[in-house]
């Protein structure tokens, strides 16, 4: 056995934590006796009984705090020496819950001297303050997820630079969901962890793709989010690639689902090449893209729909594919054909009501296979497509209530669906309204019930020759209750489809009966 | 890549939005919420010259180093014209930046024509007062000459001062001395400007027997008496060291009082310095501030500094000084503190903030370290809850945690140390800091406690002179 000490001069500790200090040293296998104590007689004594005085701690006065350690080896003494010494400074944070767990840090750097192992920081600051604050959250080694929109692209280039040169990832700005280490950040689905690593360049492009997971029995290893601009030319897909990046070397990941609107020509070949080169599966998915580029890549899957995706995902780790939630199924199908039957002629326009802006697109991308002239006011077609008046639909239009137009200085309809309520009765009772087709979009920090709200609105609409359809976005684990959700939009009297996909199949459906007239 | 340590398990610092914190405490992972605010009020030129004084961080950590490592000691007890460098014949120390006769406060003046009767330089106080005017004294802060006093903080030749001694390594600052009076006690005392008979008389019984009597105890301690040690324990048992320290004094009388009875054969001294010592809950003041000023004067001059070395009240001006900055004082008015009154006095009757003693706030403790003494919460507001924020808040604007000085009821973290000028103009967070309340005319003495907030000025200057002097 070795003894091993140090004196550290003039340093006062209380002696319920020096007790504490050399109890865990002790309970090491490879350590026979370890002491904390201050150099008082009476201490030295004690040292000199269970033989840890060693020569060096005889001089030590009443001031000073002597550490004593027997162990196998010397050179495992000096190491726990150096563990208990490390010990008299460090905080002790049960996961960040101290006293002070109730009242916000002042700064930064002051929650940082809270909690020292605080890995990442989370942004929802005005837009131009971002790069500022983001730099040094970088600095000090943290990763972040910028919620903020508003930031530059500029900044956002030159965070996304900074992050990679020190293997930090910057998710965002604009990121509104990430899953990491099985917490939800943002929106986000409560899902059961597996192997699925998702890196996606859409919000609720992510959620929908996470619910589909959930709802094939298959599980989620992470999500990162990168912000919608990532994967334009002018950012070039950095934080995409780097999501990429680290979801292969996550041992935990077994299959990649990279999703996103469809980046712009050399943001994709980084992308595709990134998850071509990444050796496990990897399915890609871009709402409104092609699917042909990505097939002819090996290892790489294309799907035709988020939640296909998603389900196709689950089916590449072992589990099995249920395809029959992409198509209509009969009772849908009766329903739809009643409609019609009852259905006034002069009701002939699709209404979109969305809260989740990429959800938005998808129905853009999925019905616009079945209906000319879709509008919106934010156009996946973005020559063309563009709505007159964002405030007062004409023909086939597909709102994103998320956007910027209808959320300055008031949050988000997935937090607050009031306008999005007001946007639902607006669109019932537009006599040229046959379809009103809408999100529901659960899990945290999502709003309590929103289905709720959404079916208030259509009772207080009260249009009985409107088809509402729609979808709900959320997992049996979300707070909100995926079923009972679902429940309250059928009372409604609104066709509920199992996924998003499957909603904007049956609204096309439904509206193919107007075209053929 | 160094991500695995994220996708482990994320520990988030939630800058802006509250509800992302809920929502991750509600998950139970870990989560510290900052509340953010625009930097320097959202100033695009001050943001631009706060981000030029980025070579302060590496200095701000070496001398930090050096602040963490003193560690002052109480060896001995002289007399001020001895020991004080620079003390001459007719000199008279006060608390504070500089300051003329014209511009001192009432209590500053009642201090100075108290020690120029006890000096004998006059013999009624109007002879006192016209000789203070006359310009034959010399009027000199105590930070000029390693000194600090409580209020006036008149320091005169013939006083006793205790001698503090900064054990460091010599590589990290060590060698430095500070001094500072013995305390008087509460009431009618010189340092709040009183200078009746009995005020000094017990001055001239501190010179003659007390000071000689704790000289002797001293130097039966081989080691010295370690005030660090003694700073550190009284935190673990409800004191601040400001305007608290029943818990320190009462631990250097049980320190002192075998040595006391050991070097000491006349018991009636025994007995009458023990009383002293009993009936004064401040005695150890006088102790924690030279060792503060010990501790904090091995960070001056170190090139780049942007952390404060001294604050400090003269009862008309509140002054700053910088380490590296050197021996400049950045000034403004003094406030008045805010506080709680003995009866018969209001706050109409406070004099503006005096004294030295904010020097121990510049170390982190006192209005710093507020959550440490809940006993005397009714100083910020009454409520524990209130003590912890003052600490938190504090944190803002320190360069770091201390090692020795911990916070029990924070789970002994250390108390926030080393004030940065530039982040207390990122934050607009300006120091707390405890103090005694003096009357505003001469003669009267204290008249309560409380608490008050730095002004301004004094950094909003210190900063543009760092600008110019390490950002240019």
């Amino acid at each position: 056995m070795a003894l091993a000490v140090r004196v550290l001069s003039g340093a006062y500790h209380d002696s319920v934590k020096l007790m504490r200090i050399s109890a865990a040293a002790s309970e090491k296998a490879h350590v026979r006796g370890a002491a904390a104590l201050m150099g008082t007689p009476m201490n030295l004594e004690q040292l000199a009984a269970s033989g840890l005085l060693a020569e060096e701690a005889k001089g030590a006065g009443p001031n000073d705090l002597v550490l004593a350690v027997d162990a196998a080896t010397p050179e495992t003494a000096q190491e726990e020496l150096t563990v208990m010494e490390a010990a008299l400074t460090a905080p002790r944070t049960g996961g960040g819950a101290g006293p002070l767990a109730d009242l916000s840090a002042p700064t930064l750097d002051a929650a940082l001297g809270e909690d020292p192992a605080i890995n990442l920081a989370l942004f929802s600051i005005p837009g131009p303050s971002v790069r500022r604050e983001a730099e040094r959250a970088l600095s000090k080694g943290l990763h972040c997820l910028i919620f903020s929109d508003n930031v530059s692209i500029e900044d956002e280039v030159a965070l996304k630079r900074m992050g990679r040169e020190r293997g930090l990832l910057v998710m965002g700005p604009d990121c509104g969901t990430a899953h990491i280490g099985g917490v939800g950040l943002g929106f986000c689905n409560v899902v059961r962890p597996g192997g699925i690593g998702v890196a996606g360049a859409a919000g609720t492009g992510i959620q929908e793709a996470m619910a589909a997971v959930d709802a094939s029995g298959g599980g989620i290893s992470c999500a990162l989010g990168t912000g919608g601009r990532d994967v334009t030319d002018a950012v070039g897909a950095l934080a995409m690639v780097q999501a990429i990046e680290t979801l292969n070397e996550d041992a935990a990941t077994e299959v990649l689902l990279v999703l996103g609107k469809p980046p712009e020509p050399a943001a994709m070949r980084k992308v595709l090449d990134a998850a071509a080169q990444c050796g496990k599966p990897a399915v890609v998915h871009f709402v409104g893209g092609l699917s042909e580029d990505i097939r002819k890549l090996p290892g790489l899957h294309a799907a035709d729909s988020l939640a296909e995706a998603g389900r196709l995902a689950v089916s590449l780790s072992g589990g099995r594919m249920d395809t029959a939630a992409f198509e209509i199924d009969s009772k849908a199908r009766a329903r739809i054909a009643e409609w019609s039957r009852t259905r006034p002629k002069s009701r002939r326009s699709l209404r979109g009501v969305y809260t989740g802006g990429t959800l938005c697109a998808e129905a853009q991308a999925i019905v616009g296979k079945t209906l000319d002239g879709i509008r919106s006011n934010a156009p996946l077609d973005k020559a063309g497509g563009e709505m007159g008046d964002h405030l007062k639909s004409q023909g086939h239009c597909v709102v994103d209530m998320g956007d910027d137009l209808f959320t300055r200085g008031k949050p988000h309809p997935m937090i607050d669906p009031t306008p999005r309520s007001t946007r639902i009765v607006q669109e019932a009772r537009d006599p040229e309204t046959a379809v009103v087709l809408f999100d529901v979009v659960l899990g945290l920090g999502a709003h309590e019930d929103p289905a709720g709200e959404a079916a208030r609105a259509i009772e207080e609409s009260s249009s009985p020759g409107v088809l509402f359809i729609a979808s709900v976005t959320g997992t049996g684990g979300d707070p909100q209750g995926l079923k009972a959700q679902r429940a309250g939009l059928a009372e409604a009297g609104v066709l509920v489809a199992d996924t998003h996909a499957g909603a904007c199949l049956s609204a096309a459906e439904a509206l193919r009966e107007t075209l053929d007239r | 890549m160094n991500a695995k340590n994220l996708l482990e398990g994320v520990r988030v610092a939630n800058v802006g939005v509250e509800l992302f914190a809920e929502s991750l405490a509600a998950q139970n992972a870990p989560v510290v919420q900052v509340d953010w605010r625009p930097p320097a009020g959202g100033d695009p030129e001050m943001i631009e010259r706060l981000d030029r004084l980025t070579p302060c961080d590496a200095a701000n950590d070496a001398a930090i180093e050096r602040l963490q490592a003193a560690r002052p000691v109480w060896v001995d007890i002289g007399t001020a014209i001895d020991e004080v460098p620079g003390m001459g014949e007719r000199t008279l120390l006060h608390a504070g930046p500089p300051i003329t006769w014209e511009r001192m406060s009432g209590p500053l003046k009642g201090a100075m024509i108290g020690a120029a009767l006890l000096e004998g330089w006059a013999q009624d106080a109007e002879a006192a007062e016209r000789l203070c005017a006359s310009g034959e004294i010399a009027f000199e802060p105590c930070h000029h000459h390693s000194a600090v006093g409580p209020m006036a903080g008149v320091v005169s030749p013939s006083m006793p001062v205790s001698i503090i001694e900064n054990r460091a390594p010599a590589e990290l600052g060590g060698g430095g001395r500070a001094y500072c009076t013995l305390n008087e006690g509460l009431g009618k005392v010189l340092r709040y400007g009183a200078y009746s008979e009995d005020v000094l008389a017990r001055l001239r019984w501190m010179a003659d027997e007390l000071a000689p009597a704790l000289s002797a105890a001293l130097r039966a301690m081989p080691e010295g008496l370690d005030i660090k040690n003694v700073i550190a324990r009284a935190l673990q048992m409800g004191d601040e060291a400001h305007n608290r320290n029943v818990a320190a004094t009462s631990t250097v009388a049980r320190t002192i009082m075998p040595h006391l009875a050991e070097a000491v054969s006349d018991t009636g001294v025994i007995s009458r310095v023990a009383d002293f010592l009993a009936g004064n809950d401040h005695f150890f003041l006088n102790l924690a501030m030279p060792a503060a000023k010990a501790s904090l004067d091995v960070m001056a001059g170190v090139e780049g500094c942007s952390l404060v070395y001294a604050m400090s009240r003269n009862g008309t001006d509140f002054g700053v000084r910088v380490a590296g900055l050197g021996d400049a004082w950045f000034t403004a008015p003094a406030k008045h503190p805010v506080g709680l009154f003995f009866p018969g006095h209001s706050q109409e009757d406070a004099n503006p903030d005096i004294g030295d003693s904010a020097i121990m706030e510049t170390l982190g403790v006192g209005g710093f370290a507020m959550a440490a003494a809940p006993a005397i919460v009714e100083f910020v507001g009454g409520s524990t809850a209130e003590a912890f924020q003052a600490t938190n808040e504090m944190y803002g604007i320190t360069w770091a945690r201390s090692r020795d000085y911990t916070l029990p009821a924070l789970d002994f973290t250390g108390v926030p140390t080393g004030v940065d000028v530039r982040k207390v103009i990122e934050t607009g967070i300006y120091p707390v800091i405890n103090t005694g309340i003096a009357h505003r005319e001469p003669g009267v003495g204290q008249i309560g406690a409380g608490v008050l907030r730095a002004p301004e000025a004094p950094f909003q200057k210190a900063f543009e002179a760092l600008v110019e002097k390490v950002g240019g």
